[in-house]
Order: C-alpha cells, then sequence, then structure tokens
C-alpha cells in the first residue's frame, strides 16, 4: 500500500504519559499508529498493525525492549525485527519480518512522529529543558476550528498565542511562564492537542490549574 | 446499505436466527449480505423469511430450513447444499444451542481465526494453550474435491483446559483436532473428547454476515459430556468466542487481503493459506479487499 | 460455604465482585445463571431472589445483597482487615462513595453498548456510546490531575472499590465500540490496576499487562 502521508511532524502524545513497558493506539489522519515505550524509555511509533495477520499491535505488551503481538505472540525488538514467533520456537525469524516504523522525536515535553515516506522536514536537534507536561484534550471538532480559537484569544486560555515551527503555538513572548500547543489532527471531525508548560514556576500546582483550564476550553471550543 | 451482487456470496445457505430466538407471534428483523430480511413466527411456531421491502413491508418471500439448532436462509437460487454432520442426530450427544454473538468483523477472518492454533497460548492462556508449550505441529491441510470442502488434519497442541469437563478435572493433556470448513462461512473442528478414545466432540461455527465488515456468529454443538450442566458448557464456549472477539474485531485491514504479500503467513498457518486460495478459486468478492491497480 | 455469588461469567457487574474476592482471597460458591440466551434471570425463581431480575447477588449466611456497588462495600466493610479497600478517614470515604455511585451509573453506558454490540440487544446504540464517551471523559479528566500529583488510583495512595467499580466496563467498553483511543490517563489507570496482585482477567481483556 502506498504511503501517501505529508512530510510534517505530528504530535502523538505527551512524553510523560507514555509509560515505561506500554503500548498505546493513536490515530493521525485516519491513520492507526501503535505508541510504545520499552523498559529502557525509548519510544517508537509504528503502524498498528501486525504484519502476521493484521492485528493491532497497540493491544500488545511491552516487556524489556520488546513488544509482544495479542494474537499469536509475536515479538519485536525496538529496532522492528521480529525476535521471535512462538508457534515455531526453533525458528529465527527471517530479516523482512518486521513492523513499519516511523520517525519520532521528543520536543518541550512532547512526542512527534513524522509518517512521511521519507521525511526530510527538519526537526530542532536540541530539546529545550524544563518543559513540564500539562496534559493532552481530545476534542470532537475539526482542527481548524481549534486552531481559529486559541489564535482569536477570546476563551479561557486567553490571548498572546502565537504560531510556532509545525504550525503549533506558543503563549508567552518572554522568558516567563509559556505555554506550547501541539495539535495532532485525528480524522475530519476529531484532534487533541497536547499541552505543556515551562516556567519559573514549577510547582504542580500550577500544570494543575492549567489542566482544569484547558478542560474548561474544551467545553468552550465543542460549544461553538 | 445495499445487498452484494456476488453470486458466490448469494448462492450460500446462510444462518440468521437461532432455534428459540424468535418468540412465536412475534418478528426478528436482520440483515444478510446487505439485505434487510425479517423472520417471523407464528403461534404454532411456523416460521417464514421475507426481505424487507424499501417501504419497510415484507418484500420477496426467502426459504427457511433448520439444522444444527439454527435455522438458514438464502438469497440465492442455486445455493450450496448445507453439510451432513452425523453427530448432531446420535442420541448419546448433548447438542448445545449456545445462541449467538455479534462482531463487526470479515466473515473470513472469523473462519481463520477458527482454523488457527498458534494463538491459543496468547488469546485463551491456560485454557487451551500455555505459554510451557506454544509449538504448533506440522499438520495437513487438503482441499477435498468430492465435496468441496478444505479440511487440516493430524493437528495437535497440548492444552491445560481443553473444554467443561477437562477444566473439572485439572490436568492437562494433548488434544487432537481436525478442522473442516464446509463452506466460506461455516467451518467446524472435531476434538479429542476427555477420556473417549474412539470419538470426537463436534463443534461448529456458522456464520451470518450483515454486510462485508459486521457479522452475526452462531456456536452450535454435538459433544460427549455427561457431566457438565448446559449452562456451563455454553459459558465455557462464551468464554472462549468473547476472547477470540477482541482480536477478530482488531485486525487490519477489515477486508481480507487476497495478495500474498500484504500478510506474512507461517507453516502453522496452512490452513488458512489453503482457505484463502479456496476462496480466490470460486471467485469470491464479497468481504475481500479489492487492490487498487497500480 | 457462608459466601454464595449467583455469577454469570461474562457480566461484568459479576466481575467486579469476583475481584474484590479475589483480591481479599476469599472463599465462595459461584451459582452459575444462565444469563444469555437463558434469561434466566428474569425468571420467576430467580426473581424471587431479586426482583429487580439482574445479576450478581451475593449471599453472606442469612443475608441477601443485590447490586454489585453494595456487594463491594459489604465486602470491604466486613473482610477487609487493612481497611484500604474502603478507607473511612472523612476525607476519602466520600469520594470513595462518589465515584461508587458513578460506576452504578454514568459508567454503564459502557455496559449497554456492550450489551447490544455482543448480544443484540435493543436499545439507542448511538446514545449509549455517547454517554459512555461523555463519563470516559470525566474519569480521564479526574485520574490526569491525580496522574499530575503523582497519584494512580482514584482516590487515595492504594486502590479502592471505587477503583474496583469503575474498572470493568471501562477495560471492557471495546466490546461496545468505544475505544480508549482519546483517555490516555485512564490507559495508564487499567494497566496499573491489571497488575495488581490477585487480579484476574475476564474474556474480552488481554491477560498480559
Amino acid at each position: 500500500m502506498q504511503n501517501s502521508h505529508p512530510d510534517r511532524w505530528v504530535p502523538v502524545g505527551l512524553e510523560a504519559q507514555f509509560m515505561p513497558a506500554s503500548s498505546h493506539p493513536v490515530v493521525v489522519d485516519g491513520f492507526g499508529l501503535a505508541v510504545w515505550r520499552g523498559e529502557n524509555g525509548a519510544i517508537q511509533v509504528w503502524e498498528d498493525r501486525c504484519p502476521h495477520r493484521g492485528m493491532r499491535l497497540s493491544f500488545g505488551f511491552v516487556e524489556g525492549n520488546s513488544l509482544t503481538c495479542l494474537y499469536h505472540g509475536w515479538t519485536y525488538r525496538q529496532n522492528g525485527q521480529c525476535s521471535s514467533i512462538p508457534a515455531h520456537p526453533d525458528l529465527d525469524p527471517p530479516g523482512t519480518i518486521c513492523t513499519k516504523s516511523f520517525v519520532t522525536r521528543c520536543h518541550r515535553g512532547t512526542v512527534f512522529a513524522n509518517l512521511a515516506p521519507e521525511p526530510v522536514s527538519g526537526f530542532p536537534s536540541v530539546d529545550e529543558a524544563g518543559w513540564m507536561p500539562v496534559r493532552s484534550v481530545y476534542l470532537n471538532v475539526p482542527e481548524k476550528r481549534v486552531r481559529e480559537y486559541i489564535l482569536a484569544g477570546q476563551g479561557t486560555l486567553g490571548p498572546g498565542f502565537t504560531q510556532t515551527e509545525f504550525d503549533n503555538y506558543e503563549s508567552g513572548p518572554d522568558a516567563g511562564d509559556r505555554t506550547a500547543i501541539a495539535i495532532q489532527p485525528i480524522d475530519d471531525n476529531h484532534c487533541a492537542i497536547h499541552v505543556t508548560r515551562s516556567g519559573r514556576d514549577t510547582d504542580i500546582y500550577a500544570s494543575l490549574k492549567l489542566a482544569r483550564r484547558l478542560v474548561r476550553a474544551r467545553r468552550e471550543i465543542e460549544a461553538f | 446499505m445495499s445487498v452484494t451482487d456476488d453470486p458466490v456470496a448469494l448462492n450460500q445457505w446462510i444462518a440468521c436466527a437461532y432455534v428459540g430466538q424468535v418468540t412465536p407471534g412475534k418478528s426478528y428483523d436482520t440483515a444478510m449480505l446487505g439485505q434487510a430480511i425479517r423472520i417471523s413466527c407464528a403461534l404454532d411456531g411456523t416460521c417464514t423469511c421475507h426481505e424487507i421491502g424499501d417501504d419497510g413491508g415484507p418484500g420477496r418471500q426467502l426459504p427457511l430450513t433448520q439444522r444444527f439448532e439454527i435455522l438458514f436462509t438464502t438469497l440465492g437460487d442455486t445455493p450450496r447444499q448445507l453439510p451432513d454432520i452425523p453427530e448432531f442426530a446420535e442420541a448419546d450427544r448433548r447438542v448445545a444451542n449456545c445462541a449467538s454473538v455479534g462482531l463487526h468483523a470479515s466473515p473470513f477472518r472469523i473462519v481463520e481465526n477458527f482454523l488457527d492454533m498458534a494463538h491459543f497460548c496468547f488469546v485463551h492462556k491456560d485454557i487451551l494453550g500455555s505459554m510451557e508449550k506454544t509449538e504448533v505441529f506440522t499438520y495437513k491441510t487438503e482441499h477435498r474435491k468430492d465435496v468441496d470442502e478444505i479440511w487440516a488434519t493430524d493437528c495437535a497442541f497440548f492444552q491445560p483446559a481443553a473444554s467443561t469437563s477437562a477444566a473439572e478435572k485439572g490436568g492437562g493433556q494433548v488434544t487432537y483436532y481436525k478442522y473442516r470448513v464446509m463452506s466460506p462461512f461455516s467451518v467446524m473442528l472435531y476434538k479429542t473428547v476427555y477420556g473417549n478414545a474412539e470419538r470426537d466432540d463436534a463443534i461448529c461455527l456458522f456464520i451470518q454476515p450483515k454486510s462485508e465488515t459486521e457479522c452475526i456468529a452462531y456456536m452450535p454443538m454435538a459433544i460427549l459430556d455427561d457431566q457438565s450442566t448446559m449452562t456451563q458448557i455454553i459459558d465455557f464456549q462464551q468464554t472462549i468466542f468473547l476472547q477470540d472477539r477482541i482480536i477478530l474485531e482488531n485486525q487490519r485491514p477489515v477486508l481480507l487481503p487476497l495478495t500474498p504479500s500484504a500478510e506474512i503467513p507461517t507453516k502453522a498457518d496452512v490452513s488458512s493459506i489453503a482457505f484463502r486460495r479456496w476462496l480466490k478459486g470460486m471467485g469470491m468478492r464479497f468481504g475481500i479487499l479489492q487492490e487498487q491497480a497500480a | 460455604m457462608a459466601l454464595k455469588l449467583y455469577n454469570y461469567t461474562l457480566s461484568g457487574s459479576c466481575y467486579k465482585v469476583r475481584l474484590l474476592l479475589d483480591f481479599l482471597d476469599l472463599d465462595y460458591e459461584r451459582i452459575p445463571v444462565d444469563f444469555f440466551p437463558g434469561k434466566e434471570h428474569k425468571t420467576l425463581d430467580f426473581l424471587d431472589i431479586n426482583p429487580l431480575g439482574q445479576i450478581p447477588v451475593l449471599e453472606d449466611g442469612p443475608m441477601r445483597l443485590r447490586d454489585a456497588q453494595a456487594i463491594l462495600a459489604h465486602l470491604a466493610n466486613s473482610y477487609d482487615e487493612t481497611g484500604h479497600w474502603l478507607p473511612r478517614a472523612p476525607a476519602l470515604f466520600g469520594p470513595v462513595m462518589m465515584w461508587l455511585m458513578f460506576a452504578g451509573n454514568e459508567i454503564m453506558a459502557a455496559s449497554a453498548a456492550r450489551l447490544h454490540d455482543v448480544l443484540g440487544y435493543e436499545l439507542d446504540i448511538e446514545a449509549a456510546r455517547a454517554n459512555a464517551h461523555a463519563a470516559f471523559r470525566v474519569l480521564d479528566d479526574h485520574l490526569t490531575e491525580r496522574a499530575l500529583i503523582g497519584k494512580t488510583w482514584i482516590v487515595s495512595d492504594h486502590p479502592t472499590i471505587a477503583d474496583i467499580a469503575c474498572f470493568p466496563y471501562t477495560a471492557l467498553s471495546g466490546d461496545g465500540g468505544i475505544g480508549h483511543e482519546e483517555y490516555p490517563a485512564m490507559r495508564n489507570w487499567m494497566r496499573a490496576f491489571r497488575r495488581l496482585p490477585g487480579f484476574n482477567a475476564v474474556s474480552g481483556i488481554p491477560e498480559f499487562a
């Protein structure tokens, strides 16, 4: 099947929410992804489909730094290679059996992936320290509606957001408290925003306050 | 939803209700191959089946036949004959009507899951398979041309608790299986009876494809078990099927891909390879992923 | 045996009770009820046992209780020496009750969707799914806040019957066409729950965590 994904970096979630030794389902532009993390902390973004019989890998389980498919127990290393086929315990799985994986980077506490077949679009080579996770918010509206809301600055989140690279947003032009919002397109009628913050106030209750404002903002955006 | 035009799919007897499902004096609306149908039962128990017309009223009458605790109907003029399963008539067997379960999946994925042993250790952990013995030994597959059925024989698998009676008595055993695909939408297995080397339990799966991606699965069985209650027998079957259901609903693509490079089979999958070849050979289009021309 | 449970394996409500019985390591007798296709819970004999025609029902000696939430509270109250499953401290007791009620009300929309998709029950499936998603949002929002302050469980620093009551229909919601893609905090909580010692899965919940 042809990969026709555009060459761009899309957020798939907050780094802090992908626990070590866990796997998760994420949908970008209608396409299913399995995002999983080994016990060593490395995050993989793969097509949510085992090459054997198409079972969603997001239902799989992680042991050590391998992901095992729930259907027949085929196990894959972090590089995507199949390392074990339990129905044939003496078989060394051929190198051709591997999952479809995508490049992934973390930036400002958010995990990004690029689904294009040959991504060339640049990504900051150095991450920034000091960004704290706030929360992800999933919305039953197209991403356009969310972008309008953020830029209009009329709602609970207030004004002051400007567009950044990768078509995301941040507030607070100075070195004070800043909020970053990364937008994930899920499908024509759904999207998600992944929010992190950075600033002098490292008190967790500042993040909690912002998390509550985001829940209110979700209601404002969807009520429109 | 519109009815399929695939003559291979249309010319099958397809399960549409289980015996006892429709209360006498009432009717039950469902769908088959994209066609809305209605089964109506009179107070004396006789039932009829009709297509539901565009106006919501009864359309063309369809034939109805009852076998294996199930009511079957067909949209075709020359349907494939229903299979012979003599076990259902044997007097010393318990015939279990396990009713039906709905699921969003392709009928062919359901057949392949039924044929598959490699998933026992994972999906049916500690019941039909255990992590100590995961190997699937070589078995035989053939297309029996005289009856036009796919058969898999010499299948064996170590099972901790292969049935209600085995589970009660504790301890594992090697279970021997034979699999038989009687039609594109039906499959059954014969499995070792706990404590009886001569005869097999017969466990069947008849699939009603409401559409290409939504089915109802009926699981009647004719088994040798004079210890378990019917409630326990049904409970065991439902437990197993609901474990398979989360797999079946989460395979992608939903439609069955027939191009060889789409999925990677191993030697444990020879029965499903034979099944797919058989579907291709009979020209089945319903439920099959039609690849785009390059 | 003093404890008897009228049980159907696939019932999420019965599963709530079985979970606590396992966590408390209590012996009990299971009385199987042919819920489907037999509809045994609607028979005259069963209506004598529970006039609401529902399972689970627990018998503890002469006491007979219906409603999974009430049964959880009784078992925790009578048999949990640690006092963890039903904490009495004023700051915790009320919230546990609140989430217990939520489990018996709002979350049950996911049970309705499951009954429709799996067993063919006739009901408004679109409404059931929408209501389940609305309930999951409330639970996920709460668990998101809990995670921000470093807590895993709904109330308190260890699991309570609030977690047990909310778990089954949340974890089984896929059976009714309600996925977990939009609830990251809830996914992490379910995973932590499945890793509790004494946890046993039911069909529809993967055995491996």
